[in-house]
């Protein structure tokens, strides 16, 4: 789907919202219903459906119910916990505001809100009133199951049918139709599906956090717990504690290539707007995928000395989830090597020891990766860097630059996009003794169902390569489940910050 | 020689993160007919996110007119209009 559409718009208006109470809570703690800080958080829900407003959905009531229920997702709570839904949401963000300052963001990482859930009928072939009963019955001679009957008008044996599709490519009269359901049909590991009410659950035992199904779902009734009320609050106690003359704890942000790539500006002033919103320093990701990259290359040619069979990538989470839980065949093909997150979290931490380590990416498995790191304490995503942006009332265009250190060129920053991590690791493997010739490499451009099949392929040796590069989304990180601009544009501005780089 | 028509997007932070992005990729987007007459730009934020009465974000200008809440599809339906206004002056 179009990473700009009403759904998406409606996420970002409200993170904005979120943002912006949590930037104006007064200096003391506020208090349940102030109308300034947290208390206008309680206002959200009725100022984007007025009285009078058109509703999108049966009627404004809804919409507004809606709107509360993905605020709690955006305030960092999981829908399914919900015990008390009189609890307002001013409550909700105090309570965030109380686990901002224990330090705890846990898994899961996704949230359904049953109540926008549409319940899509599920995913079947449909033969619809256009049927005309037709002499040749092509979908009839067609069908390999022989599902079909015809009895003044075509209908599909459910027990027997395959759903292979074939009816309704042969139907002149375009009578049968495909129902889908987005999520289930995103999802790469069949690990969303309808309970006995038809609404939506992730099995979390399957689930890779890839995001697919939060992006595909029309109706947005998938949503990200959200940690950026977590980072708002350390923030704000960063702040207040320097205005009070206290060491404040410091925040450092680590922001990743297809981050940057979402603005058209360049580094130096994300650089310069990323310390405008209060964090002490920042690293730039790609630095660290400058160390992945080395250390994949030094690991690859020792394997191919050793002669152990093709290397995967590591630095996609979704990815190396997936072989964890689904592909186990393959674990001893994937790359020992940390990701770019990881090394350039150390970097951060190796100059700013007492720092949060707030990783700034377009993804929603690295949550889970970072949960896991030990090293990142929070994960903001591009939209939400977006929203506090706009709540700050920060102009990228007009604040004045600032260089990024010297720590990243033309191989990291090339990462976020398909084919970047393999090309970076070649680049660093040429330079390596004795590997001038190179490898041979791979990439599979996308974990939906061709590209778990291609992978299946490699698990089983029925494909081969040296290096095999997996990203989990197709055009990797620039596309991914949490960004603010299409992936055409996104490449255009990564490869302009490519051409600046040494 | 048809008049040019001047599409401004609002390159503000707040328009730029509400969809004004795809705004600017409007050129590509163009039915064949009006491609090649109209100039897409992008400028620092227009201030209309300001002014409560503006309406919703993104913005963009065609010809100087306001258009809020803008998509592309709306963005180009004010491109013709605008030049089925120019064309019909242009023969009076």
């Amino acid at each position: 789907m179009n990473a700009n559409n009403d759904a998406s718009r409606l996420r970002r208006e409200l993170l904005e919202e979120v943002a912006r109470a949590f930037m104006r809570d007064p200096e003391e703690s506020s208090t349940e219903g102030s109308a300034k800080g947290l208390g206008e958080i309680d206002r959200v829900p009725f100022k984007l459906f007025p009285r009078a407003q058109k509703s999108v959905r049966c009627c404004i009531y809804r919409d507004r119910a809606i709107v509360r229920y993905r605020l709690l997702a955006q305030l960092g709570f999981a829908i399914e916990d919900e015990v008390d839904e009189s609890t307002s949401l001013s409550a909700y963000a105090q309570r965030a505001k109380e686990r901002a300052a224990s330090g705890t963001a846990s898994g899961p990482y996704l949230t359904v809100i049953d109540e926008a859930c549409n319940s899509c009928l599920r995913a079947r072939y449909m033969v619809t009133n256009l049927c005309q009963a037709c002499l040749a019955r092509p979908c009839m001679r067609n069908c390999p199951k022989q599902a079909i009957a015809i009895e003044h008008k075509a209908s599909i044996d459910e027990e027997k049918c395959v759903n292979c599709g074939l009816c309704m490519q042969a139907c002149p009269y375009h009578a049968i139709v495909k129902l889908s359901v987005p999520c289930e049909e995103a999802c790469p590991v069949d690990a969303i599906a309808k309970d006995e009410s038809g609404k939506e659950h992730i099995d979390y035992a399957k689930c890779v956090h890839c995001g697919k199904c939060m992006v595909e779902c029309p109706f947005g009734a998938i949503m990200e717990k959200s940690q950026m009320a977590d980072v708002l609050s350390n923030l704000a106690a960063a702040r207040k504690a320097g205005r009070k003359g206290r060491a404040p704890k410091p925040l450092v942000a680590i922001y990743a290539p297809a981050v940057a790539a979402q603005f058209s500006e360049g580094l130096p002033k994300i650089e310069a707007s990323l310390r405008a919103l209060g964090f002490t320093d920042a690293y730039e990701v790609a630095a660290g995928a400058e160390i992945t990259a080395q250390k994949e290359a030094e690991e690859l040619s020792m394997r191919l000395e050793n002669g152990s069979g093709l290397m995967t990538t590591s630095c996609c989470p979704a990815y190396y989830e997936t072989v964890r839980k689904h592909l186990p065949a393959l674990a001893s093909q994937v790359s020992s090597t940390h990701s770019p997150m990881y090394y350039a979290a150390e970097l951060a931490k190796a100059d700013h020891p007492d720092a949060l380590i707030v990783f700034i990416g377009p993804c929603v498995a690295k949550k889970k990766e970072a949960r896991e790191s030990g090293l990142v304490d929070y994960v903001l995503n591009a939209e939400e860097l977006g929203a506090m942006l706009v709540a700050a009332g920060i102009e990228l265009i007009s604040i004045q630059g600032m260089a990024p250190k010297p720590l990243a060129g033309k191989d990291g920053r090339g990462f976020p996009s398909s084919g970047g991590v393999a090309a970076a690791v070649r680049s660093k493997l040429t330079s390596l003794p004795g590997c001038e010739y190179g490898c041979a490499s791979e990439c599979v451009n996308g974990l939906d169902k061709k590209g778990m099949a291609r992978l299946k392929l490699f698990a089983a040796g029925k494909l081969k390569t040296d290096l095999l590069e997996v990203m989990a989304c197709e055009g990797g990180c620039i596309a991914g489940p949490a960004v603010l601009v299409n992936p055409k544009r996104a490449l255009a501005q990564l490869d302009n910050i490519i051409k600046n780089s040494d | 020689m048809d008049k040019r028509i001047r599409v401004t997007v609002c390159c503000g932070t707040a328009c730029y993160v509400l969809g004004g992005s795809d705004l600017l990729d409007l050129g590509e987007k163009l039915p064949a007919d009006l491609r090649g007459r109209v100039d897409v730009d992008g400028e620092p934020c227009l201030g209309l996110c300001k002014d409560s009465k503006a309406g919703a974000r993104p913005f963009a200008k065609v010809d100087g007119v306001v258009l809020a809440g803008a998509t592309v599809s709306s963005l180009i339906d004010a491109v013709r209009s605008r030049a089925e206004a120019l064309d019909r002056g242009a023969l009076a």
